[in-house]
C-alpha cells in the first residue's frame, strides 16, 4: 500500500467505504499532522499507545535500511540547484566538434527555434578542456575542483527539459511539472519519509543570498501535501535565519523567564480544556507541537554556528574567499543539517534573471557571467562532496547537481548563448550512485540529447528509488488524481546505481 | 475456434461441405479495412498502452512508421503470416497475454486481426490511431437527474428538521445516537464563527442568552447572516475553490493591482444572495450575458482569477511552440477552474487521453478548451456606477451611428469626380510617390547588424541617463538627428527606448561644465517619434561633444530605460559623428547593444543613408510637400463645388454631431479597470488580443507539436437528456461559445450544478462535505455519506417548497441563504462537540454526524479574531487590496512580509481583503494552511506543527497583538481579576473559573498582562470552536 492520504484512507478505489469508524480520526491525525517536523515523534508517541490503526499507510521499515518499499540506499538528499540555467556546454559536455567549427555557422539540420535571439555561429567555450579521474571524464577549466571528483559522479548529458522559460522549467525540475501548485520532491520526500530528527524540519531551503530564483518560494512549496512539508527556509545571515524562531528584539516584554513560565502555563491550560474533550487528538497533537518548538530553539542555532568547524573544513569550502565564501557557507550548513537528520537540503546558486546578472542566464557574455558563477560553485560544491565522503556520510546521502535547461553551443550576440531545453547535464553523486559514470549523451554540438533522453522524472524517480521508495506508489489524491512526483512518466535509471 | 470447428465437424457431412464453401469465400473476400475495423480494435484495447514516446513494450500503435519499428520482442506481425505473427498469439488463446488487466479480444475481434494481418497488414500512411477506451459509461449517481427524495418518516423529539430526518435515518442505520444540543453559550460562538468568521462580543452573547423568546436562535441567524460580515467570511470560501490571486505567479511574478473589484462582487453578490445560477451565469460570461450590469463584466474576473504565464505570453514571439504551450496552459486552467468549481469534475484528465475513470472523452476535453479560445486575460475598462456604464454604452452606441452615416458621406465625396479632379489626383499621386522614394533615414538597404545603445534599467522612470558624442575638435554643426531603435530581438516596437523627456546639449568640455542647450524637452513628456528620426538644426552651433540626456526614461515592459540606434551630426558634407568615440553614463554591452553601435551608420533594421544625401532629401521632400498641399486645397474646392448642398450641410452636421459626442464621452468619469476575461485589450510585447477565437486542435497525447483536427466548443455528454452540443449561429463570436458554456452548466438537465454547491454549503458548516472530494464527483471521488440527503438539498435549491421556512414571500430558487437557513435550523447542527465513547467505537471520524465537528480556526478567522480580539480590527468594507508587505518592483518584483509595519492601517482591515501574492505568500498565513492562489482549494488542509506553533507566538502581528490586547484591557478594568475576566470573555466568551483565576493572577503578577495576553492567543481553547 502507498503511503496514501486520508480519501484514500476511507474511501476504496471505487468509492465504497473502508471499514467506516476503525479509528479514522487517529489515522487522520497521523497523516494531517504527521509530516515534518516531530513527525515521526508522534507517530512513535500514538504506536506505543496502540492507536494506530492496522492498515496503516507505508512508513519507513528498519528491516529495508528506513525503505518504504524496497531497501534503501540512501537517506538524505542534497540538491544543489543551478538558477537560470547552467551552460552544460562550458562545463560538462565535452564536444571536440564545437572547437573545431568554432565561428562557423550553426546548422544542426533543422530550424533552430530559441528563446530571445536568431542562432549566430558555432561557439567553444572560453574553457579549454582536460580528461579526469579513472573514468578519463573531460571537464572543462571553470570547474577544476569538481574535475576532482568525477570519480564519484555519474553524469546525464542528456538532460532534456519541456519548457524554455525559467518559471516553468524551475517549476519542472523541482516539482515535475510545469505548473504552479505541485509539491517540490523535498516535500514528496518528507511526506513519504518522514523526518530523522525531531529537533529540526526534514526539508530545509537554503536560498541564493542575493535573491529568490524564478517563482520565488512557490519552488519549495508543499502544493496539496500538507503544509508542514514545504521547505523550511533558512537565511543564515538574516537577522531570524528561520522565520519566528525567537521573538522579534522589539517585544520587551518576553525574556527567557517569561517564556518559560508561558509555556508552562499554556500546557496547563490546554491540558485542562483536553479534559473535557476527549477524543480528539488535534488538541494532544497542538500541546506536542509547542513541545517541538522548543527544541528546535535550541537545535536550529546550534546547526547555524559553523564557528565549531576547523580552519581547514573552512579552507575546503572557500569560507575565506569572497566569491566563494557564500554558497561554500550553504554548501557547509547543507553538511552540518544531513549531519544532524535533515532528509533534504536545497541550496541555490543564482537568484531572479535580473541585471546586472545574479544568476546562470548568460545571454550576454558567457566568460564573464559564467566565470564568476563557476567559480563560486565549483570549490564549495567539491568540498561538500569530498567532506561528505570523508565524514562517511557519501554512502548514504545523495547529492543532486542540477538546473532548469541548458544553453545553446552557438552564440548569443557575440558572447552569450540563449536557453537551450533540448539537452543539458545534471550529475549525482553519493548514496547508490555509481561513480565515473556518463549514462546517456548529446550530438556532436551539445545541441539536443541523442541518446537516452532523459527528464526530472527519471532522475526523480531514481533518487526515489534509492531512498527506498517506488515512484509509482508514492501518491495523494487531490481533485480526484492520484498525484505524483512523476506523474504519470520515469523510469528509474538503472545504469548510474552501484 | 478449434473448439467451434470440432462443433461443425458434428453436423452431417453437407453441412460440412457448406462450411468448407464459406470459410474459402471468407478468405477471398476483401480484407477488413483497416480504417473500419482493425483500427478500432487498436483504439479500443491497445494504444492506451501501446503510445507516447515510452510506449510499453516500446511497441507504439499510434501509426504505420511506429508500428512498422516494432517493439523489444520484435515485430509485431509478419504482413501474410497471422500464424507467425507475435501480435496474434500475444491476444489469443485461453489467457491471452494482452491486453494486460483488461478484457480479452473477441474472437471476431481476433479474427479481423488474423484477416488483416494474412491480407498483407496495410496500414494506411495518413491515419494516426489514439486510445478510445471509454471509462465509467455506467449509471453512476452524480450523473443521474435530480429527483427530490422522500424524507424519512422517523418519530422521534431530536427531529427539527427534514435535514434531522435523513440524519437520524442513518445514524440509526449504523447503530449510532445524536448527540444533545450545545448550550447556547456555544451555538453563538459556532454561528458567528461560522458565518462571520469572528467570535461574539461579549454584549452579543449576553443579549442572545437573556433572549428567551423560542425564535431566538432563528432571529439570531438571520442577523447574523444580513450582516456584510458573511458575504466576507462565505466569499473568502469562493476565492479558495476559484484560486483567486493578485499576482501572476511564475517568473517575473508581476502583481495585478486591478483584480480586487472581482473580490468585491464576489462578497456582494453573497450579501445580495445572488441567485446561484446567475452568480454562474455571470462568471462565466456576465459580460455578454447582462451587458447593461457592469458588476457582471466585472464577474468574469473568474475566468482571470488563476495564475498567467508573463514571459510566455509577453515575452516569447508569436508562432514560437512555447507560445502555444503558454496558452494551451492557460486555456487548460480556464476549463479546470470552471469544470471542478462548477461541476465538480476532473475534467482535465482526458488532456492527454480519454478520461480513465470518467465517461468523458479527449475529444470533449478540447471542445471545452475552444469555449475559452478567444479568451484571455487581462485589464478591461468598466464602469463602476451603472449610470455611467449605460451612458457611456448609449454615447458609444450613437457614436457607431453617426460613425457609419460619416463614413458614408466620406465615401460620396471620394467618389466625386471630374476630369480636373482626376487631373488632380494624378499629380497628387505623383507627387507623393515622389516624396516616398526620397532617400530616408531608415530607408532601403542592408539590414542592420545592430541595435544601438542601450542604457542600463531602473525600477524608476524618473532617473537621469545621458550618451555623448565626441567630434574630436570643434566643429560646426548644421542638424543633430536622434534616430530612435526598433531592435529585431524584442516584441517589435518603434521609438523602443526613445526618452519621454530630455535634452540636447553641446559643449566644449567633456564634463559639460559648460553647456549649450539646443533642445529641452525636459518639462513635459514629448510624445514618442516611432520611427521618425529626431531632428534638430542649431543655427550658427559649434562643439566637439554632442550629450543626449534623458530625464524620464522609456518604460519597457516594467522598467524603464534609455535607447537610441543611431545618433548623427550632419555639415553640408558628412556626418560628424561616424564612428566617433561616444561614452555614456552607463550601458548595456551585450548582444546588437553597444555604445559603438550608436555611430555605426546603421539603424535597428536598415543601414542607414548618408548625411549630404539626407539633407538634400530634406529641402526637396519641403518643395513638394507644398506642392501637395496645393494640389489639395484646389482638389478640395473642385469637390465642393460638384457636392450637392444638402450632402455638404449633412456632412458638416454629422462631423459637429461626432465631435459633440466626443465631448460628451470626456465629460464622463474616467472608467475603472478590472483584471478578468478579456478578448479586447491593450497590447503588451507580443501579447495581443485574438481577432477570432484562436483555433483549438486535438492534441495526440496533449502535445502541442502533434495537433490533430481543429475542435469546436462544446461540453460533456456523460448527462442523461443534456446534450453536450452547442448551436452556435456565429463560431468566430468568442463570447457565445462562453455564453452557451454557461447556460449548459445552469440548465435544470445538469444534475451536478446543484449537487456540487450543496456539498460545498454543507462542507463549510459541517468541517466536511456529504461527499469528501468536494471537486470530485466522479468515479474516484467519495460516495456520498448521505445520498438522499444532497439530492434533497439539492433539490430545494432548484425548487423551494414554499412554508418550509417561516415568512410569507415566495421562496427564490437558487438562493444560498435559504439553504444556510436549512441547514443551521437542524438538529444536526445544532449538537455537542462532546465526544460518545459508544459511537467513536462504531464510527470514530464521525462520518454521519453524530455530534457536531470541532473545528479549527481558518488562517484568516484566526488572524481576523485576533485583531478583533485586541480592538484592533477595521471593519471597512470592500476597495483595493491591503499590502500587508514592503513592496518593490523589479525583473522579479520583491514582495517582504518582514518589512511591513504591522501596525499601519493596512495590517488592521480583514483578511480577505489581503493583496494575494502567489510566488512570495504570506509565510504567517500560509503556516496556519491559507489558500495557495496557485491550487484549487475546495478544503483546506489542518496542520498543527511546531513551526506554526513558532509562528503563533513570535510572529511580529502576534507579539504587537498581544500588546494591544493587554491595553485594552488595563483601559476598560481596573485590576487584574477583572482584566483576566474581561479577557476570557473577548478571547473565549465565557468567564474564568476560580481556579483558572487564581493560577492566571499569579503568573499575570510575575510576568505582566502582556505575556497573559499572548498565552491566551495561543491556547486550543482560542484556536478551536466546540
Amino acid at each position: 500500500m502507498a503511503r496514501q492520504n486520508r480519501d484514500r484512507q476511507t474511501t476504496a478505489p471505487g468509492g465504497h467505504f473502508a471499514r467506516p469508524g476503525q479509528n479514522r480520526s487517529r489515522r487522520e491525525f497521523l497523516w494531517e499532522f504527521g509530516g515534518g517536523l516531530g513527525g515521526i515523534a508522534l507517530a512513535d508517541l500514538l504506536g506505543r499507545e496502540r492507536l494506530l490503526a492496522d492498515d496503516q499507510p507505508a512508513t519507513p521499515r528498519a528491516d529495508l535500511n528506513g525503505g518504504l518499499h524496497h531497501r534503501a540506499r540512501a537517506k538524505r538528499v542534497i540538491q544543489l540547484f543551478m538558477s537560470g540555467a547552467a551552460s552544460q556546454c562550458d562545463m560538462f559536455d565535452y564536444k571536440p566538434a564545437l572547437i573545431q567549427r568554432n565561428g562557423m555557422p550553426f546548422d544542426p539540420g533543422e530550424k533552430v527555434e530559441l528563446f530571445q535571439s536568431s542562432p549566430g555561429a558555432c561557439m567553444q567555450s572560453p574553457w579549454g578542456w582536460k580528461q579526469y579521474g579513472q573514468s578519463g571524464k573531460w571537464m572543462s577549466d571553470l570547474v577544476p575542483h569538481l574535475a576532482t571528483c568525477v570519480d564519484d559522479i555519474a553524469f546525464i548529458p542528456s538532460m532534456v527539459s519541456k519548457s524554455n522559460v525559467h518559471g516553468p522549467a524551475t517549476f519542472m525540475q523541482n516539482t515535475g511539472f510545469v505548473l504552479p501548485g505541485f509539491p517540490h520532491i523535498g516535500a514528496w520526500i518528507s511526506y513519504g519519509l518522514g523526518s530523522l530528527t525531531e529537533n529540526l524540519p526534514a526539508f530545509v531551503v537554503l536560498p541564493d543570498m542575493r535573491g529568490f530564483a524564478p517563482n520565488g518560494p512557490g519552488n519549495w512549496s508543499a502544493g496539496f501535501l500538507p503544509a508542514s512539508h514545504q521547505g523550511t527556509m533558512i537565511r543564515p545571515n538574516a537577522k531570524n535565519p528561520i522565520a519566528d524562531l525567537f521573538p522579534p528584539k522589539s517585544a520587551e516584554f518576553i525574556n527567557t523567564t517569561s517564556d518559560r513560565e508561558s509555556l508552562d502555563l499554556l500546557k496547563q491550560l490546554n491540558s485542562q480544556h483536553l479534559q473535557t474533550r476527549a477524543g480528539d487528538s488535534r488538541l494532544e497533537a497542538r500541546i506536542a507541537a509547542y513541545e517541538m518548538a522548543a527544541k528546535l530553539q535550541v537545535s536550529a542555532p546550534e546547526v547555524l554556528d559553523i564557528s565549531t568547524e576547523t580552519p581547514a573544513t573552512r579552507a575546503l569550502y572557500g569560507l575565506d574567499e569572497k566569491i566563494t565564501e557564500d554558497f561554500g557557507r550553504n554548501c557547509l550548513i547543507a553538511r552540518r543539517l544531513v549531519e544532524r537528520g535533515v532528509r533534504f537540503v536545497q541550496v541555490w546558486s543564482g537568484a531572479d534573471n535580473g541585471f546586472p546578472r545574479r544568476n546562470w542566464d548568460s545571454h550576454e557574455d558567457i566568460a564573464r557571467d559564467h566565470g564568476d558563477m563557476g567559480k563560486s560553485m565549483d570549490q564549495p560544491a567539491a568540498a561538500l562532496i569530498k567532506d561528505l565522503k570523508a565524514r562517511g556520510l557519501l554512502e548514504d546521502t545523495i547529492v543532486i547537481w542540477t538546473t532548469e535547461f541548458g544553453r545553446m553551443p552557438c552564440s548569443q550576440g557575440s558572447k552569450g548563448r540563449d536557453h537551450n531545453p533540448f539537452t543539458f547535464t545534471a550529475w549525482l553523486a553519493g548514496g547508490g550512485i555509481k561513480g565515473g559514470t556518463t549514462y546517456g549523451a548529446s550530438d556532436e554540438w551539445s545541441y539536443k540529447a541523442a541518446e537516452h533522453p532523459s527528464y526530472c522524472y527519471d532522475l526523480h524517480a531514481t533518487v526515489l528509488h534509492l531512498l527506498g521508495i517506488d515512484h509509482t506508489r508514492l501518491t495523494f489524491r487531490h481533485n480526484g488524481i492520484d498525484r505524483r512526483l512523476t506523474d504519470v512518466h520515469g523510469d528509474v535509471i538503472h545504469e548510474i546505481v552501484s | 475456434m478449434v473448439r467451434n470447428l470440432v462443433s461443425w465437424c458434428l453436423w452431417p457431412a453437407g453441412s460440412l461441405a457448406w462450411l468448407v464453401l464459406w470459410m474459402a469465400s471468407t478468405a477471398s473476400a476483401a480484407p477488413p479495412a483497416f480504417r473500419d475495423a482493425v483500427a478500432p480494435i487498436f483504439e479500443r484495447h491497445c494504444v492506451g498502452c501501446h503510445q507516447g514516446e515510452k510506449p510499453k513494450g516500446g511497441l507504439s500503435l499510434t501509426d504505420a512508421a511506429t508500428f512498422g519499428k516494432g517493439g523489444e520482442n520484435g515485430p509485431a506481425v509478419v504482413p501474410g503470416k497471422p500464424a507467425d505473427s507475435l501480435l496474434i498469439e500475444l491476444v489469443s488463446g485461453d489467457k491471452p497475454a494482452m491486453p494486460q488487466r483488461a478484457k480479452p479480444l473477441t474472437a471476431a475481434e481476433v479474427d479481423i486481426l488474423r484477416q488483416w494481418i494474412a491480407s498483407g497488414a496495410e496500414w494506411p500512411q495518413d491515419l494516426i490511431l489514439r486510445d478510445k477506451r471509454r471509462a465509467g459509461d455506467d449509471a453512476w449517481w452524480s450523473f443521474q437527474p435530480l429527483q427530490r427524495p422522500v424524507v424519512p418518516q422517523i418519530q422521534s423529539s431530536w427531529v427539527q428538521t427534514p435535514i434531522d430526518a435523513f440524519i437520524l435515518a442513518r445514524l440509526q442505520e449504523k447503530q449510532l445516537t445524536p448527540s444533545a444540543a450545545a448550550d447556547r453559550r456555544t451555538l453563538i460562538r459556532r454561528l458567528t464563527f461560522d458565518l462571520h468568521g469572528l467570535p461574539p462580543t461579549p454584549e452579543d452573547i449576553a443579549a442572545f442568552l437573556a433572549d428567551t423568546a423560542p425564535d431566538a436562535y432563528e432571529r439570531l441567524v438571520d442577523r447574523l447572516l444580513e450582516s456584510p460580515r458573511y458575504g466576507e467570511r462565505w466569499g473568502r470560501h469562493w476565492l479558495d475553490v476559484v484560486h483567486f490571486g493578485e499576482s501572476h505567479g511564475y517568473d517575473k511574478d508581476k502583481p495585478r493591482p486591478n483584480a480586487w473589484p472581482y473580490r468585491d462582487y464576489v462578497i456582494n453578490a453573497l450579501n445580495a444572495d445572488k441567485p446561484y445560477d446567475r452568480f454562474i451565469r455571470e462568471q462565466l460570461a456576465g459580460d455578454v450575458l447582462f451587458p447593461d450590469d457592469p458588476q457582471a463584466l466585472v464577474a468574469t474576473g473568474f475566468i482571470a482569477a488563476g495564475p498567467w504565464d508573463f514571459v510566455g505570453h509577453v515575452e516569447l514571439r508569436e508562432g514560437t511552440l512555447d507560445k502555444k504551450i503558454a496558452r494551451s496552459n492557460d486555456r487548460d486552467d480556464m476549463v479546470a477552474t470552471a469544470m471542478l468549481t462548477f461541476q465538480s469534475l476532473t475534467v482535465t484528465c482526458a488532456r492527454c487521453h480519454n478520461h480513465k475513470f470518467d465517461p468523458i472523452s479527449q475529444e470533449e476535453y478540447y471542445r471545452l478548451q475552444a469555449v475559452f479560445a478567444g479568451v484571455d486575460r487581462a485589464d478591461q475598462a468598466f464602469d463602476p456606477d451603472p449610470a455611467v456604464h449605460l451612458a457611456r454604452r448609449r454615447w458609444q452606441s450613437e457614436k457607431s451611428k453617426f460613425a457609419t452615416r460619416h463614413q458614408e458621406l466620406t465615401a460620396i465625396v471620394a467618389g466625386i469626380t471630374t476630369p480636373e479632379i482626376e487631373r488632380l489626383d494624378a499629380e497628387l499621386k505623383d507627387l507623393k510617390s515622389q516624396v516616398a522614394s526620397l532617400p530616408q533615414p531608415g530607408g532601403a538597404g542592408d539590414s542592420s547588424p545592430t541595435n544601438g545603445y542601450h542604457s542600463g534599467i531602473e525600477a524608476n522612470a524618473d532617473v537621469e541617463k545621458w550618451v555623448q558624442v565626441d567630434l574630436g575638435e570643434s566643429r560646426p554643426i548644421g542638424e543633430i538627428l536622434l534616430v530612435p531603435a526598433r531592435p529585431v530581438d524584442f516584441p517589435d516596437t518603434p521609438g523602443f527606448g526613445f526618452p519621454a523627456r530630455f535634452r540636447i546639449d553641446v559643449s566644449d568640455d567633456p564634463q559639460f561644465t559648460s553647456r549649450k542647450t539646443l533642445v529641452d524637452h525636459t518639462a513635459r513628456d514629448f510624445a514618442n517619434p516611432g520611427d521618425q528620426p529626431f531632428v534638430v538644426a542649431p543655427a550658427d552651433c559649434r562643439a566637439r561633444f554632442i550629450r543626449v540626456t534623458a530625464t524620464r526614461l522609456w518604460k519597457r515592459t516594467n522598467d524603464y530605460v534609455f535607447a537610441l540606434s543611431e545618433l548623427q551630426a550632419v555639415t553640408e558634407k558628412s556626418n560628424l559623428a561616424f564612428a566617433a568615440p561616444v561614452t555614456a553614463l552607463d550601458t548595456i554591452e551585450a548582444g546588437r547593444w553597444s555604445t559603438k553601435h550608436l555611430v555605426d551608420g546603421y539603424s535597428s533594421r536598415t543601414r542607414l543613408a548618408d548625411a549630404a544625401t539626407l539633407k538634400l532629401a530634406a529641402t526637396r521632400k519641403q518643395k513638394l510637400d507644398a506642392q501637395i498641399a496645393e494640389r489639395a486645397a484646389r482638389r478640395q474646392a473642385a469637390v465642393e463645388e460638384r457636392l450637392a448642398p444638402e450632402t455638404r450641410a449633412e456632412l458638416k452636421a454629422t462631423t459637429s454631431r461626432l465631435a459633440e459626442i466626443d465631448a460628451e464621452l470626456a465629460k464622463l468619469p474616467p472608467a475603472k479597470q478590472v483584471y478578468s476575461g478579456a478578448s479586447r485589450f491593450a497590447a503588451m510585447g507580443s501579447f495581443t488580443a485574438a481577432a477570432a477565437p484562436r483555433p483549438v486542435y486535438f492534441l495526440h497525447r496533449g502535445n502541442d507539436k502533434t495537433p490533430g483536427e481543429e475542435m469546436a466548443p462544446g461540453a460533456l455528454s456523460c448527462f442523461p437528456g443534456l446534450s453536450g452540443a452547442f448551436e452556435l449561429s456565429n463560431p468566430a463570436d468568442e463570447g457565445a461559445r462562453r455564453a452557451a458554456l454557461a447556460n449548459w452548466i445552469t440548465n435544470p438537465r445538469n444534475p451536478l450544478t446543484a449537487r456540487s454547491i450543496a456539498n460545498r454549503v454543507w462542507q463549510y458548516h459541517f468541517g466536511r462535505g456529504i461527499v469528501d472530494t468536494p471537486n470530485d464527483f466522479g468515479h474516484q471521488g467519495a460516495l456520498p455519506t448521505h445520498r438522499e440527503l444532497l439530492d434533497w438539498l439539492a433539490a430545494e435549491l432548484i425548487s423551494p417548497t414554499p412554508d418550509l421556512l417561516p415568512g410569507n414571500e415566495t421562496p427564490v430558487p437558487w438562493t444560498l441563504k435559504r439553504l444556510h437557513r436549512l441547514i443551521l435550523r437542524s438538529a444536526v447542527y445544532r449538537q455537542s462537540s462532546a465526544d460518545n465513547p459508544q459511537n467513536a467505537a462504531i464510527d470514530a471520524g464521525n462520518q454521519f454526524l453524530w455530534r457536531m465537528n470541532r473545528q479549527r480556526l481558518e488562517a484568516e478567522a484566526l488572524r481576523d479574531t485576533v485583531l478583533f480580539v485586541a480592538g484592533k480590527l477595521d471593519l471597512t468594507v470592500g476597495g483595493p487590496s491591503v499590502q500587508q508587505f514592503f513592496f518593490k518592483d523589479d525583473h522579479s518584483p520583491i514582495y517582504d512580509y518582514e518589512r511591513f509595519d504591522v501596525d499601519s492601517p493596512a495590517g488592521q482591515r480583514r483578511s480577505v481583503y489581503r493583496f494575494i501574492v502567489r510566488s512570495v505568500p504570506d509565510p504567517f498565513m500560509e503556516c496556519l494552511d491559507c489558500a495557495d492562489p496557485s491550487l484549487l482549494t475546495p478544503k483546506r488542509n489542518t496542520t498543527l506543527t511546531a513551526l506554526q506553533a513558532l509562528s503563533l507566538l513570535n510572529n511580529q502581528f502576534m507579539v504587537r497583538e498581544s500588546e494591544h490586547f493587554a491595553h485594552r484591557l488595563e483601559a476598560a478594568a481596573k485590576g487584574l481579576p477583572d482584566q483576566i475576566a474581561l479577557g476570557y470573555r473577548l478571547a473565549f466568551g465565557r468567564d474564568p473559573s476560580s481556579a483558572e483565576q487564581t493560577s492566571l493572577r499569579d503568573y499575570a503578577s510575575k510576568n505582566g498582562l502582556v505575556n497573559l495576553c499572548r498565552v491566551l492567543f495561543n491556547s486550543n481553547e482560542f484556536l478551536f470552536i466546540d
